[in-house]
């Protein structure tokens, strides 16, 4: 019986009630008292949807403790980042938004990867980038990521499954297989960006051989438990692991190119000072471009402008042949230049453009 | 403050072009939002003309468009190369010549030849294509350029240097040299006479 019912019961009988009963009475809608009473069976089947959702609400939070227990034996967090930075390293978005961030230092009309500042520039650039993503990832690790590994392979997997896992994560023969892939991955992916606990490749070498001589010294039943589970639940884990490092390889790649524009200044300010006899000048003008005199004398204007999300994403070249009615005012922008010479153009503030820097 | 489809002069200290045979033309604008138009994440619907009058004017983006479209009609435009194609949007063409309008009703325009014309100006550099006085209000003194990479510019004054041509869309006026003698040069189409004058590396339009 609802309370809707009761409650209409007493009014329509009019029978003795407490004060408290006629205060109720007086106060709650009469509407109230008119709603159809429930069914059983509408009553039963509410009480076990109830149920069932309590029930389910329960499992969630009991596969989330089995999936953060394996994540504590088994380090699968790490591995997933290790392999996420080891895509990294291959991707060719990721070495363009390093590119991206030479350009901030110099314009890519001053130079590029031909000039002899570059390589020793992007070293040290690539060293601040990776000091900035470990204090990135470190948070983002804290504040999110974890919990998204978590709940998602809580969520795609069953619960005997997960438990499963985390026995053979708990084993010796799990700690081993696992301490192994994650030693080797880490090895492999190196530690210069985005790691948690970044470590020198002499460090990450020798661990990995450690943990790889830990593992070989399994005995038989251990090895034979190792290779069982890895023809079996290691296929689905696998798949959930490759899942979530392609993910994060993506949230990181996208990382390098939102960098903050207060930070990219503060390393180049930095890098102008340690390569400040190898730069490229610097110059408070517009940088234009590069003119040409070519061999045949015609000049070539060159210029690089932002496309498909890179800094030298495009270029464009406007030829002025020695018949062109331009010709000797576009030469008169680089005085004395010789053929086969190239020099950087610039603007200024007043609109005047010039060779000067 | 504008009132609703009301047109209001709101001219300013625009450096305006001619109109014309007449005088100076006028900036107007009227506020045309009508109350179904309270949720549109856009603000209020404003309309602009320029000319002498509202009803005799058009927007000024019209006539910087016919311009630009003017120059690739009579293929001044063809000799250089366009940047790839925006999503939504024209692709541009790397001109590297500024496009001044001096009059309007018929349309005049000034060019000047600027190889960083050939680039988008970069905001901290984009009053550089105007002379001194106009530098400070630059960004009142455009209107929209077609498929030009930077935006059309108008007024009476304008940077004297490098070559110029002048052209006229409505009098069929192909760009042509300007020829400057003693400083001085006039200039004629379809009924409009203005005189030009280079001093300081800087022109002034005048009747």
């Amino acid at each position: 019986m609802g309370l809707g019912q009761g409650a209409s019961a007493r009014v329509a009988l009019g029978g003795p009630q407490s004060d408290d009963a006629d205060k109720r009475a007086s106060v709650i809608p009469t509407k109230c008292y008119r709603l159809a009473p429930m069914k059983p069976r509408l009553q039963a089947f509410c009480a076990a949807l109830v149920l069932f959702a309590a029930v389910c609400a329960h499992a969630d939070e009991a596969r989330e403790a089995t999936v953060r227990r394996i994540m504590e034996v088994a380090a699968l967090d790490r591995l997933i980042l290790a392999n996420a930075r080891a895509t990294l390293a291959t991707d060719p978005k990721a070495a363009q938004h390093l590119d991206d961030l030479m350009y901030g230092v110099r314009p890519p009309a001053m130079w590029n990867a031909k000039h002899p500042a570059w390589a020793p520039t992007r070293k040290a650039l690539t060293e601040l980038v990776g000091q900035e993503s470990n204090a990135w990832v470190q948070k983002y690790w804290r504040e999110s990521a974890l919990n998204t590994h978590v709940r998602e392979l809580a969520g795609s997997y069953r619960a005997d499954f997960l438990t499963t896992v985390r026995e053979f994560a708990e084993s010796p023969a799990g700690q081993a297989y696992f301490g192994r892939r994650l030693a080797d991955a880490r090895a492999k992916a190196g530690e210069a960006m985005f790691s948690l606990d970044p470590q020198p490749q002499v460090a990450l070498d020798k661990l990995a051989v450690e943990a790889r001589r830990r593992f070989d010294a399994l005995p038989a039943a251990d090895k034979a438990r190792v290779k069982t589970f890895a023809e079996d639940e290691g296929v689905w884990l696998d798949k959930y692991i490759a899942s979530q490092s392609r993910w994060i390889a993506e949230v990181i790649v996208m990382h390098l190119g939102d960098i903050d524009y207060k930070v990219r200044e503060a390393w180049r300010a930095q890098l102008d000072a340690k390569f400040a006899a190898l730069l490229p000048v610097d110059s408070k003008k517009q940088i234009l471009g590069t003119l040409e005199l070519r061999d045949d004398s015609a000049l070539v204007f060159r210029f690089t402008f932002y496309w498909n999300n890179a800094a030298d994403g495009g270029r464009l070249a406007l030829e002025f042949p020695k018949s062109h009615p331009r010709y000797a005012e576009v030469l008169a922008l680089a005085p004395a230049l010789a053929r086969g010479q190239t020099r950087v153009l610039y603007r200024d503030v007043k609109g005047v453009t010039s060779d000067k820097p | 403050m504008l009132f609703p489809f009301v047109w209001t002069d709101v001219t300013g200290t625009r450096d305006m072009p001619w109109v014309g045979a007449g005088a100076r033309a006028r900036w107007l604008k009227r506020d045309v939002t009508k109350p179904t138009d309270i949720m549109n994440p856009r603000g209020p619907t404003i309309e602009t003309r320029w000319g002498a009058s509202a009803s005799s004017g058009e927007p000024p983006w019209d006539t910087g468009d016919r311009a630009a479209d003017y120059l690739e009609k009579v293929g001044l435009g063809k000799e250089w190369p366009m940047y790839p194609p925006v999503e939504g949007g024209t692709p541009h063409r790397a001109f590297p010549y500024r496009v001044t309008i001096v009059c309007i009703q018929p349309t005049i325009a000034i060019l000047r030849f600027d190889l960083s014309a050939a680039i988008e100006d970069p905001i901290e550099f984009s009053f550089g294509a105007f002379p001194a006085a106009l530098r400070d209000d630059s960004s009142d003194q455009r209107v929209s350029s077609g498929n030009l990479t930077n935006a059309v510019m108008f007024g009476t004054h304008l940077v004297g240097t490098g070559s110029l041509l002048w052209f006229s869309p409505e009098g069929n006026v192909a760009p042509t040299p300007l020829d400057f003698s003693n400083g001085r040069a006039t200039i004629s189409a379809k009924g409009a006479t203005l005189k030009l004058e280079l001093r300081g590396g800087e022109i002034t339009v005048t009747r």
